[in-house]
């Protein structure tokens, strides 16, 4: 596994993450390339749906991230956020997705360093867990026998 | 079809030091949908910028995707160059390969790569972004002012000072607040009613201003711009249109002996009642707790107007045909508005919330604003600082910071802000009256960061003598007809024993009750301790997270009042600014819905934490209304997608940031290993899930619903 | 059975009396089934129908999924002969504004335990025609019997395994899923006119009865009842291929009881815990 490379997919709030990384590139800080931002205007916004998805398209990961509570340039969007993920974590565990194949977090404009060490651990994390085969081997034409891990 | 042009930047060495820019230009001419791709070294200057204009028009261009900077930076600069050219500015987006590539990594082939992936990403979004229109909404020019305190009172004379109409509404008979009842302000000792009182009378006078007294906003609906309040205007006894204010009818009251209001319950006042001498309007109101006529009519269950009883007021009332008017009765009145601002104020922590210092217990332990009063030349002991309990002068005063403030097991884990300077100033102000007296001040940290403020607190000590004592009190008990109280210094390390005539509790400052609930109902978020939220703590202090809606003086936090007047007149400009224009123009990424498939299921209005989404009556040509469905109102939504992620069929979107632009940026991202586009039949496809054009084109096959059916034609059409 | 003979001279009457009194002009209940041991749903819509009801065990179809139906919602109002479960579920449909609580009357039916489905249970019928707010006090104590340790059993039994063998577990189960949407159609809470799972342009879920489109199915749709669904273990008997659904949808009230301390179906007027929230809600799991 040691030349796995991880995918990584992650949906970020405009306001604060994904100003949190743009704060990442502006102090030149180093992290690992495995990961793509997919830009919302807040976390509220951000579907389950999404995240299944990621899966579909091949993503051995999917990070989710926003405004820390009380930051949130809606106010609330996040809040109902934390519900979601709350439950759809939970979800996801309880099916059998290793919990590190998702990774919520909160990640202000300010935090540049979180932002890059938590995008270097999460992918040091996902490359100890290896690729998400099982969910891309799920056959995606009818008929087709399982082959689940 | 689209036809997207691609523009590659290298940002000088910024990016192209990385990242092969024309490598990316390469790779994107490959892409699906992409007519055309350049990479140059500057897109922002203006060759760049006249670069992607001329491609505009002569590739016919359909969309853009600017690789280069965050959008953070330059979208602005690039959808608005994209506007020159004609094309709609949101048709234009920005992958961001500086700050999330080149500047982060350090491997050229891999910052190429990762820089392909994210260009490929939003030319996926691209194809499915839409012309969008700013949204247009009209504009009442009209502000309403909630709260007559000095903040409500600089905001609103400061508005009509402009040139714009503005209603000022005050719970209370008069405006004036806690800023009328002090005796003198602090660091320069001015009498707080002398520089208060010509500013109520303009605010009376101001041919813009229409004031509102004994009044409550009851319910507020609409968006910024166009606001309906409903006002409801409590019954006052008295007509305002006939009354003078000549005081036949108080001087007749027989109730005499009625805590007042305004004394901090240390004056007394009649049933009918002014405030203070010098309200605005200077005319009374009755208090239909304590006023026997009231009370007769209460206790037999009858109309006021049917009871004989008492009447005296009405009787010596000068005015023909009466200003007292029993009839009187509680109105609502609907006022269409542009701007709210919200100048609610503060109150002082309760005494029972302080059983320790035998607040309310003991008559000398008073509050803060009770030694105002004491202290103030208008007030009950007109300025001597007498024992409420039996009037003896006051030789020796305790002053205790702190009470309730920075304690989070009273609620209030913040600093009251006011209280370190105002003690200074009760301290000084009773050394003034009293040069044998001795004042001791109980401190925990002396926070007097602001204009001569330091300077004032150490002329009390310095120049007039007060005892700070750093340490707290434990508790304060009876002995003799004098409070003892116990505490200690912590600078010598040693318990203190005190023996006092009077103590003052510098109480924290906490909100205005009912405050929560109008700023629910203005959609104005509070903390844990109930101020109210500015939209941003450092770049928009008097802004809230509702468009439209402002904030001034103490409902936000403690603040003093230089402080107050300030903001007050911070969140006028920004009125002033909104009011000046007839329509104001919004983003127009805000959410829609979907009305073929909205179920009504409610989950996106409860969720909107703006309060942008209401319900829309379907009905027949006869008016028979066939059901219900969410109705986004344009003019308040800010676009954050919230209700878009609740609602589970799907029946609403988000402009900008639609469903169809977000699958299209996950299923770019699909199977990294297979990034480069195929050709197969003409139709491009990647990925592992096969080719996209050809499932949608097959799945809409399958899909019988019209608005799937609709939408499919419109994107190929 | 005498006494249940009593019972159900009780339960027909209810339903001949309101409708003759005109109180309603629809009664839903059950009719015998074609197969002993089935129940079909019956629409009284005469007082005679009203002879033909009948209850027991077998009566398991949540009658409440009809209540949104355009032919039900074309009467002023409708009555429902309501188990407990039936009556959760039209709370479900109150909070989301699917049902006006005005125009629906309950026949409630008490049994001793939460879901009254065995063969002989012991069932009463309420005294008179109920509104939803008549009938939620005399219902309140079966909340205690919602978070029992039993009724999470299964629930536990999965918890107990690896991640690995959950997967495995769920990857058989979900692989037998024939799209069928049996499941989505006995749902009193599946209202949706257009569910996601139809929906393409974007399409998020594969319509085909693929594993990839069957798990993402199967998971949407827990997430989407979650904290929704009043636990009526309708859509698991309906499943012709006996995909344990109510694993799904127990573990997610187990997590929403735990989480945001709410069980779905006991308050008409509170908001359901995915559209609201609280500031100091629990959140060790963001980092």
């Amino acid at each position: 596994m040691a030349d796995f490379e991880p995918n990584i997919t992650a949906f970020v709030c405009t306001w604060c993450t994904y100003a949190g990384a743009d704060l990442a590139g502006t102090s030149r800080m180093k992290y690992p390339a495995n990961v793509r931002l997919i830009r919302v205007p807040c976390t509220g916004r951000i579907d389950a749906l999404f995240i299944l998805k990621a899966f579909e398209n091949g993503a051995d990961a999917v990070l989710v991230s926003g405004c820390h509570p009380g930051d949130c340039h809606y106010t609330s969007g996040n809040l109902h956020a934390r519900r979601r993920w709350t439950v759809f974590s939970e979800l996801l565990d309880f099916v059998g997705i290793d919990s590190g194949r998702v990774t919520f977090s909160w990640i202000s404009a300010a935090e540049g360093r979180k932002f890059a060490d938590l995008i270097t651990e999460v992918t040091a994390k996902v490359r100890a867990l290896g690729p998400f085969d099982s969910y891309r081997k799920m056959s995606a034409a009818a008929g087709e026998q399982s082959n689940a891990r | 079809m689209s036809r997207i042009g691609v523009f590659v930047c290298w940002c000088g060495e910024n990016i192209g030091r990385t990242v092969d820019c024309p490598a990316v230009a390469e790779a994107a001419r490959r892409m699906p949908g992409v007519a055309h791709a350049v990479d140059y070294k500057y897109m922002c200057s203006d060759p760049g910028q006249q670069m992607i204009i001329q491609a505009i028009a002569e590739h016919r261009l359909t969309g853009l995707v600017v690789a280069s900077c965050s959008p953070r930076m330059h979208e602005p600069t690039f959808r608005k160059a994209a506007a020159r050219a004609g094309l709609n500015p949101y048709l234009c987006e920005m992958a961001n390969i500086r700050e999330h590539c080149s500047w982060v990594h350090e491997d050229r082939a891999v910052a190429t790569a990762k820089a392909i992936e994210l260009l490929r990403v939003m030319v996926e979004k691209v194809r499915h972004n839409e012309a969008l229109k700013a949204v247009s909404v009209p504009i009442t020019d009209r502000a309403l002012v909630i709260g007559g305190g000095i903040a409500g009172i600089q905001a609103a004379l400061d508005i009509a000072d402009a040139g714009h109409d503005v209603i000022l509404v005050e719970r209370a008979p008069s405006i004036g607040g806690h800023m009328s009842q002090l005796s003198e302000t602090f660091p320069t000792l001015d009498c707080s009613q002398c520089i208060l009182t010509p500013k109520m009378v303009e605010v009376a006078q101001h041919p813009r201003i229409r004031l509102l007294t004994c009044a409550e906003v009851e319910a507020v609906s609409g968006y910024v711009g166009n606001f309906e309040v409903t006002v409801r205007r409590k019954a006052r006894y008295v007509r305002l249109d006939r009354c003078t204010g000549c005081g036949a009818c108080w001087n007749e009251c027989p109730v005499k002996k009625i805590p007042s209001e305004f004394d901090e319950g240390l004056g007394l006042r009649t049933a009918v009642y002014v405030p203070f001498p010098q309200a605005v309007p200077n005319k009374p109101m009755i208090d239909t707790e304590n006023c026997l006529r009231h009370k007769d009519a209460r206790r037999k269950g009858i109309p006021v107007t049917e009871s004989k009883v008492c009447g005296k007021c009405e009787a010596a009332c000068p005015i023909p045909g009466k200003a007292i008017n029993f009839a009187d009765a509680d109105e609502l009145e609907t006022v269409q508005v542009g701007a709210i601002v919200v100048a609610t104020g503060f109150q002082t922590l309760p005494a029972a919330a302080i059983p320790e210092y035998g607040a309310g217990r003991f008559k000398d332990v008073v509050t803060g604003l009770q030694f105002e009063r004491l202290a103030s030349a208008s007030g009950p002991t007109s300025g001597e600082i007498r024992r409420p309990s039996d009037g003896r002068p006051v030789e020796r005063l305790a002053v205790i910071a702190c009470v309730g403030s920075r304690d989070p097991a009273k609620g209030c884990a913040y600093c009251s802000k006011i209280c370190c300077m105002y003690i200074a100033k009760h301290a000084m102000l009773f050394r003034h009256k009293n040069h044998h007296g001795a004042a001791h001040v109980f401190y925990m940290d002396i926070r007097a960061g602001g204009k001569d403020y330091d300077e004032f607190v150490r002329r009390a000590i310095e120049e007039d003598g007060v005892d700070y004592l750093r340490g707290r009190v434990s508790r304060i008990f009876e002995r003799g007809g004098k409070l003892v109280l116990f505490g200690s210094d912590t600078l010598v390390g040693e318990k203190v024993e005190l023996e006092v005539d009077m103590v003052v509790l510098a109480s924290a400052m906490v909100p205005q009750p009912g405050v929560q609930a109008l700023a629910q109902k203005l959609g104005v978020a509070y903390d844990q301790s109930g101020w109210l939220t500015e939209a941003h703590p450092k770049l928009r202090p008097v802004e809230t997270a509702a468009a439209g809606v402002f904030l001034a003086g103490t409902c936000q936090g403690p603040r003093d009042i230089p402080e107050t007047v300030a903001q007050a007149g911070g969140a006028a400009s920004k009125v002033i600014g909104l009011l000046s224009r007839d329509t104001l123009d919004r983003e127009p990424i805000i959410a829609r819905v979907d009305e073929r498939v909205c179920d009504y299921c409610t989950a996106c209005i409860k969720t909107c934490p703006v309060k942008a989404i209401g319900t829309k009556e379907l009905k027949n040509r006869q008016g028979v209304l066939l059901r219900r469905v969410a109705e986004v109102n344009a003019g308040l939504c800010i676009g954050c997608g919230t209700c878009v992620a609740a609602c589970r069929p799907k029946a609403i979107d988000l402009a900008g940031f639609t469903d169809a632009q977000l699958f299209a940026e996950v299923r770019a991202l699909g199977d990294f290993n297979d990034i480069e586009g195929r050709e197969c039949d003409g139709v491009p496809h990647f990925g592992p899930a096969g080719c996209i054009a050809g499932q949608s084109v097959k799945s809409g096959g399958l899909d019988s619903h019209p608005t799937d059916a609709g939408m499919e034609r419109e994107k190929h059409g | 059975m005498p006494a249940e003979g009593r019972q159900l001279e009780k339960l027909r009457h209810l339903a001949r009396h309101a409708l003759e009194s005109g109180a309603v002009s629809l009664v839903i209940g059950f009719a015998e089934g074609t197969v002993p041991g089935r129940a079909a749903p019956l629409f009284c819509t005469a007082p005679a129908d009203a002879d033909r009801l009948i209850f027991d065990g077998y009566c398991t179809l949540n009658l409440a999924n009809y209540l949104t139906r355009p032919e039900v919602r074309a009467h002023q109002t409708v009555a429902l002969v309501a188990r407990h479960a039936v009556a959760k579920a039209v709370v479900g449909l109150v909070q989301e504004s699917q049902v006006d609580p005005t125009r629906v009357r309950l026949i409630a039916i008490h049994c001793p335990d939460l879901d009254g489905l065995q063969q002989d249970v012991a069932w009463t019928v309420a005294d008179g025609l109920q509104t939803l707010d008549e009938f939620l006090p005399t219902a309140a104590h079966l909340h205690d019997q919602e978070l029992t340790p039993e009724r999470f059993a299964a629930v536990a039994q999965v918890e107990s395994k690896s991640s690995h063998d959950r997967w495995d577990h769920f990857a058989r189960e979900f692989d037998k899923c024939i799209k069928c949407y049996a499941c989505r159609n006995v749902c009193p809470l599946c209202y949706c006119e257009r569910c996601i799972a139809d929906k393409n342009q974007p399409q998020w879920i594969d319509t085909s009865s693929t594993q990839r489109g069957n798990f993402a199915w199967n998971i949407v749709r827990a997430f989407h009842l979650a904290g929704r669904c009043i636990d009526c273990g309708a859509c698991e008997r309906a499943c012709p291929m006996d995909l344990p659904l109510m694993e799904l949808n127990r573990k997610m009230k187990k997590v929403v009881a735990e989480r945001f301390g709410y069980v779905a179906g006991y308050d008409p007027k509170a908001d359901l815990p995915l559209v609201t929230f609280k500031k100091d809600d629990p959140e060790e799991f963001i980092k």
